[in-house]
């Protein structure tokens, strides 16, 4: 059997499944927000952990890593870094964000920002934030999900095609379940995308080198500038490696998709587990993706996208039916964080916008009705963003990661008590200035002295936020003993005031 | 209690000791044994002390190897700390 037929069929069985459980879910659910949004505040280590994790990796994962590997050598090793430092701020943060939520009722981050700087013009910018550059991210999803699907044909079904079927697919077990559905399906997502990735990248190693020890000692003799930093092109400086550390941990921690699963734990407790053992995965799934990089950079020199690299060993070097389930695999990992972006935007959307500016005491099935409408309107719009443009993957990543990061001083200021409060002036005009900087550090003057513009952004953000906040009225006494008062006694026991 | 800068009138705000700083002593012991691995793996200390491919580890480069060893600390670092530490 030809290998694109293996592969459309092992990928289509895999969607059966996923709308499957879509329905499963779908028969569960009951008409409350809480449960459509929240999945009832009752998720559970090993649902929470699975989510977490595929919602993290992405796409990129994948198809990105393997290409970076390929093009900049070791140094995307660096990963480890901010996948360990996405499992610390969960732990620490995290858990303080499940305590302000289950306490106060909080729904999205921008309930939580809007509730303790006392100001809607936090709200609508925290919502404005957290959709905008995370629509970014569906773009950078779909377009993967398309290539995939291109790929995994034979070229049959194109990537316009291929990216409206999945996204399709994503969005109806999305509408169905809510996101009970979205976490039971990257239940199934992300242990399929991790045995793929790690299935293709031993075989694809034992059947080029012998082995991966093998593998590095050729790349060793062949191409040791692989395995040095800053890489071939000079791309890992330690500028850029202590950038990407923070964008790719704090940046991605604040997008609302992960804020929001915070929201959905069981417990504290829960979600202090999961961010000591997160990283065991994170970490993990870019070590196969080293040896399809580093693997790929001998076995196939001079590709002009390397992107690509794992699919074409596969074509190449494997048999069909590991081509097709490491296709699926990849499949995996975009619909795992397409879901849960389209999710958060649907509910930050929803809550923050409709239910707050439009209409305020509808049912709570007319919330759910909107929500599903959002979702359709997300799933255009992310559709045409992905077959508009076409940009190397992980630079969509680090720009939706670094402006969602410009939530953080804001969240740090209700979720970290301190003497000196941050105030709703401060932590607007820090947002406005983080952006701007961004702007300028990404498109004027590029990452200026070497340094990520992510970084020279939050430093901006920090500084204005920290200024402002002197000179302006702080939130009322009632909402700082109110809000730090809780984080005092769910972190201490005690209230220190 | 004490007054936040920045106000007027009369509210009085409550005074709480900072978070960013633990206070217990498990606490403060988890949170520089993690930011004493963090900068084994961030500039300068990577790219003077471990970027090299020599000595290799059956075969693994010793820049890899090295990341790896400090990544595995960190995360026992986090499990011990989870259970140790409020």
């Amino acid at each position: 059997m030809e290998v694109w037929v293996v592969a459309t069929g092992l990928i289509a069985a895999y969607l059966a499944l996923t709308i499957v459980v879509g329905i499963w879910a779908n028969r569960r659910m009951t008409v409350d927000v809480e449960d459509f949004f929240l999945y009832g505040r009752r998720a559970g280590f090993v649902v929470l952990y699975l989510t977490v994790v595929g919602s993290y990796h992405s796409a990129f994962a994948f198809l990105g890593s393997g290409g970076f590997f390929y093009k900049h050598g070791i140094g995307f090793w660096e990963a480890g870094t901010w996948t360990i430092l996405t499992g610390a701020i969960t732990w620490v943060l995290g858990t303080r964000v499940w305590a302000l939520g289950k306490r106060f009722g909080y729904i999205t981050p921008a309930d939580m920002l809007a509730d303790f700087y006392e100001s809607e013009a936090v709200r609508v910018v925290t919502a404005l934030v957290s959709v905008v550059f995370t629509i970014l991210y569906i773009q950078a999803q779909a377009a993967g999900l398309g290539y995939i699907i291109n790929v995994a044909t034979g070229g049959r079904v194109s990537i316009e095609l291929g990216t409206f079927i999945l996204l399709s697919v994503a969005a109806a077990y999305l509408m169905a379940g809510g996101l009970r559905a979205v976490y039971w399906t990257d239940v199934l997502q992300s242990v399929w995308m991790y045995i793929a990735l790690w299935v293709g990248g031993l075989v694809l190693a034992h059947e080029l080198f012998g082995g991966p020890f093998e593998l590095f000692r050729q790349v060793a003799a062949q191409r040791p500038d692989l395995l040095s930093l800053p890489g071939p092109q000079g791309y890992f400086r330690p500028g850029m490696w202590f950038g990407l550390s923070v964008v790719l941990s704090f940046g991605i921690v604040f997008q609302p998709h992960i804020m929001i699963r915070y929201y959905t734990a069981v417990s504290g407790r829960t979600l202090k587990w999961l961010g000591a053992t997160t990283p065991i995965y994170l970490l993990s799934i870019y070590i196969p993706a080293t040896m399809v990089g580093l693997g790929g950079a001998i076995a196939m020199p001079g590709l002009a996208q390397p992107d690509r690299i794992f699919p074409e060993l596969l074509f190449r070097y494997s048999p069909a039916w590991l081509t097709g389930i490491v296709l699926a695999g990849a499949t995996a990992a975009a619909m795992s964080t397409l879901d849960s972006i389209l999710h958060s935007n649907m509910t930050v959307l929803t809550r923050d916008i409709y239910q707050r500016y439009i209409r305020r005491d509808a049912s709570q099935a007319h919330y759910i009705g909107v929500g599903r409408l959002i979702v359709i309107a997300l799933l255009l719009i992310g559709y045409v963003m992905s077959i508009a443009t076409s940009n190397f993957l992980v630079v969509l990543v680090a720009l939706s990661g670094a402006g969602a990061l410009q939530l953080m001083p804001a969240v740090l200021g209700v979720c970290f008590p301190t003497r000196r409060l941050l105030t709703r002036a401060g932590v607007l005009s820090g947002i406005a200035t983080g952006l701007i900087a961004l702007y300028l550090t990404l498109y004027v003057v590029p990452h200026p002295l070497g340094l990520h513009a992510g970084v020279w952004s939050i430093l901006a953000n920090l500084t204005v936020t920290l200024i402002v906040s002197r000179t302006s009225r702080p939130p009322s006494a009632a909402t700082v003993r109110r809000i730090h008062g809780e984080i005092e006694d769910y972190v201490y026991g005690r209230t220190g005031a | 209690m004490h007054r936040a800068h920045g106000m007027t009138g009369s509210d009085d705000y409550p005074r709480y000791a900072s978070h960013y700083l633990p206070r217990t002593r498990a606490g403060r012991i988890a949170i520089l044994a993690f930011l004493a691995l963090l900068l084994l793996a961030e500039p300068p200390i990577v790219f003077v002390f471990a970027n090299r491919i020599e000595p290799r580890f059956a075969g693994v480069p010793f820049l890899y190897a090295y990341l790896l060893v400090v990544y595995i600390a960190m995360i026992v670092v986090l499990a011990i700390g989870a259970r140790r530490v409020r």
